[in-house]
């Protein structure tokens, strides 16, 4: 892509971009570094129809894979536990929309936040995460379907449908 | 597309927006000057690099002519080790062994769902020198599209060698499974990695039932050892996903088994655990066997053999098969931390613990696939002072040897308590570490979620600390602290 045009999508929408990476690897400097990289790949690319949504799935390919492999290696060597913050709750943050998101499963808490907070249409979601279409329907149906049951202390009553269906 | 029109559907997104913008960032403007700036530089990159590379693999193959047409100067092959069914890592240069393989499911993922299978290679003649390689096989052949780098040739393999800020990584794809191969390391120079890449035997792989999990030898990390007394103390842990098994209340997102010998203070237990779907208290005929289960909580159990009621089984988080947890349960050799240091003794070791690398094999059995499995105690010594053993949950006892590597844990202070009965009181009970002075305790309404109350209880002489749970509550976090009121380990909801 050309480098003006990199730059709209950057000041369109990096931040979403982002955002959306960092809340899935939960890791700021792991996201960032993902972000960068992607974006350098992003100048060499051709043909992108979404270059958002190219981004994304780009990016968490590569934190996924850097996650992964330093990972090994940091069990490999130390074995050390990892040990994740306790979040606080913050000024202006849903602490609840944070809890609730970790309740899902991480194929749930990815589509939603993909869905959601990067605004992806659900067969972009398909692409980013490699799944049908129909399955990231229903795996979105399911996953709000429980969060508005923890958040809003809605009955899950659908799992006799969810049962029915299957 | 997007069904953003309801209150439910604004306040999620909301809530993301929230969350997120926590988060600080680079501005967008620094990010593509920073973007462009890594491009022009790795496109002036390969020529250097590559006549480098070009040089090193001339040179590995005169080194290769030289060793074929020598006498002593052959290298020394490795065995392959068949520690995941179909791959074989052969030719390894001196000193470089296959030690363990592991499943790499992304966070809370299921680990039969994970893209990639790695297999850790380490100099093991100086494993504190750090020579770590990871590589990684991707289990599908749809993988990520390849990093840009420099195209060598090792063999009949081109190699592209990618030569990132703090990381190397050598990658082919495997013509005959396709599977995408990526052999990296932060430490080994590209160089090392074009030769292991080189001489690497892929074949066929496949992603198959749990079973197949339990073929990957994982010398699991010292388990949670210091959360019961020393004295006599084993612990095993095996997990597929490779997830630490120290995190109080298990691994959380790992599947695993995990077998915990250890006096406490009702001297002669076995802890035995993984978390099927039993009813909650069920008991079940496993062979000549008949073992009472009852479920304690979400991801606790105990099991009770009825030919040993002096021996009990305590479990935590797993997620096993429960064909699987029955065959170790019924095929595990059943003798009390006494006994077992009886056999330790009797087999050469020094009471009460063995000099440094005794080995003795405490449990042996067959999973129902046919595969092998035992428990293979070793004493080593701990970062953390005085003498620890470790022990190690072997499948396929062909990879016994070097599978269970010594290695220091770090302190632990503080024990997310168990919940049980003492004299009709429900308690919560568990361990701290020596200069714990105090454990606080947060409890909640098990229907409200509210917090209730916080106690503080000085840590009894034994390390064991006891608190009463009132009726309908549950602990929340339990936090230790030292004499000055310094907080030294914390835990919320079952993580440290």
């Amino acid at each position: 892509m050309e480098v003006s045009q990199v730059e709209q999508t950057l000041r369109d929408s990096y931040e979403r971009v982002l955002a959306t990476v960092t809340l899935l690897v939960g890791d700021d400097g792991t996201a960032q570094d993902a972000v960068q990289e992607a974006v350098v790949k992003l100048l060499d690319a051709e043909d992108v129809r979404n270059p958002s949504a190219w981004l994304v799935t780009v990016a968490l390919n590569i934190a996924r894979a850097g996650h992964r492999r330093r990972a090994a290696e940091r069990r490999a060597v130390a074995r050390l536990e990892t040990q994740r913050p306790v979040a606080d709750a913050s000024d202006g943050v849903d602490v609840e929309v944070g809890r609730a998101l970790a309740l899902l499963t991480e194929r749930q808490r990815e589509i939603v936040v993909l869905h959601y907070l990067a605004e992806l249409t659900v067969a972009e979601v398909g692409d980013a995460v490699g799944l049908a279409t129909g399955t990231v329907k229903a795996t979105l149906f399911q996953a709000r379907r429980r969060l508005r049951s923890i958040l809003e202390g809605v009955a899950d009553s659908a799992e006799d449908s969810d049962a029915r269906a299957r | 597309m997007h069904e953003l029109d309801e209150p439910f559907d604004r306040r999620l997104r909301r809530g993301l927006q929230s969350l997120a913008a926590t988060h600080t960032a680079p501005s967008s403007a620094s990010v593509l000057e920073a973007a462009i700036r890594t491009r022009r530089r790795r496109r002036r990159r390969p020529t250097l690099l590559s006549a480098a590379v070009a040089l090193v693999v001339a040179l590995l193959g005169a080194v290769a002519v030289l060793a074929l047409n020598g006498e002593d100067t052959s290298p020394v092959v490795t065995e392959g080790r068949s520690s995941v069914p179909g791959m074989v890592a052969t030719g390894l240069p001196v000193g470089w062994e296959q030690t363990w393989v592991e499943h790499l499911p992304w966070s809370g993922e299921d680990w039969r769902d994970s893209e990639e299978r790695t297999i850790v290679l380490a100099d093991s003649s100086s494993l504190d020198a750090r020579r770590v390689v990871t590589v990684h096989i991707a289990t599908t052949t749809e993988d990520e599209e390849p990093r840009s780098g420099t195209v060598t040739r090792s063999g009949d393999r081109e190699l592209t060698v990618s030569e990132l800020d703090d990381w190397t990584e050598v990658s082919f794809r495997d013509p005959e499974s396709e599977r995408r191969v990526v052999v990296a390391s932060a430490s080994e120079p590209s160089t090392t990695l074009v030769d292991l890449a080189g001489r690497f035997d892929v074949r066929t792989l496949t992603l198959g039932d749990p079973l197949d999990g339990m073929a990957v030898v994982y010398d699991g990390p010292t388990p949670p050892l210091q959360r019961r007394e020393p004295v006599g103390h084993v612990g095993i842990y095996y997990s597929h996903a490779g997830v630490d098994a120290r995190s109080p209340g298990g691994p959380a997102d790992g599947s695993g088994f995990g077998v915990d010998v250890a006096p406490g203070p009702d001297a002669g237990l076995i802890g035995l655990a993984a978390r099927i779907p039993f009813e909650r208290r069920q008991v079940v005929d496993i062979g000549e066997r008949r073992v009472l289960i009852e479920k304690l909580g979400d991801s606790s159990w105990t099991a009770h053999w009825q030919e040993r009621p002096d021996l009990w089984v305590r479990g935590w988080g797993t997620n096993l098969p429960e064909e699987m947890f029955l065959s170790l349960l019924g095929s595990l050799q059943l003798v009390s931390p006494t006994e077992w240091w009886e056999v330790a003794n009797r087999a050469g070791a020094t009471p009460p613990y063995g000099p440094t690398g005794s080995e003795v094999e405490v449990g042996r059995g067959t999973v129902p696939d046919g595969r092998s499995w035992a428990v293979v105690v070793r004493e080593h010594r701990s970062a953390v002072g005085g003498a620890r053993d470790q022990a190690c949950l072997l499948i396929e006892t062909t990879v016994v040897e070097d599978s269970c590597l010594a290695h220091a844990s770090g302190p632990h202070p503080v024990d997310l308590p168990d919940v049980g009965e003492a004299g009709g009181v429900r308690i919560a009970y568990g361990y701290a570490s020596a200069d714990i002075a105090t454990v606080e305790v947060r409890l909640t309404d098990e229907t409200t979620r509210s917090v209730l109350t916080q106690q503080g209880i000085a840590a009894p002489q034994d390390r064991w600390y006891a608190i009463e749970l009132p009726e309908g509550t549950a602990v929340k976090q339990i936090q230790a602290l030292d004499s000055e009121g310094n907080v030294l380990g914390r835990v919320t909801d079952g993580t440290a």
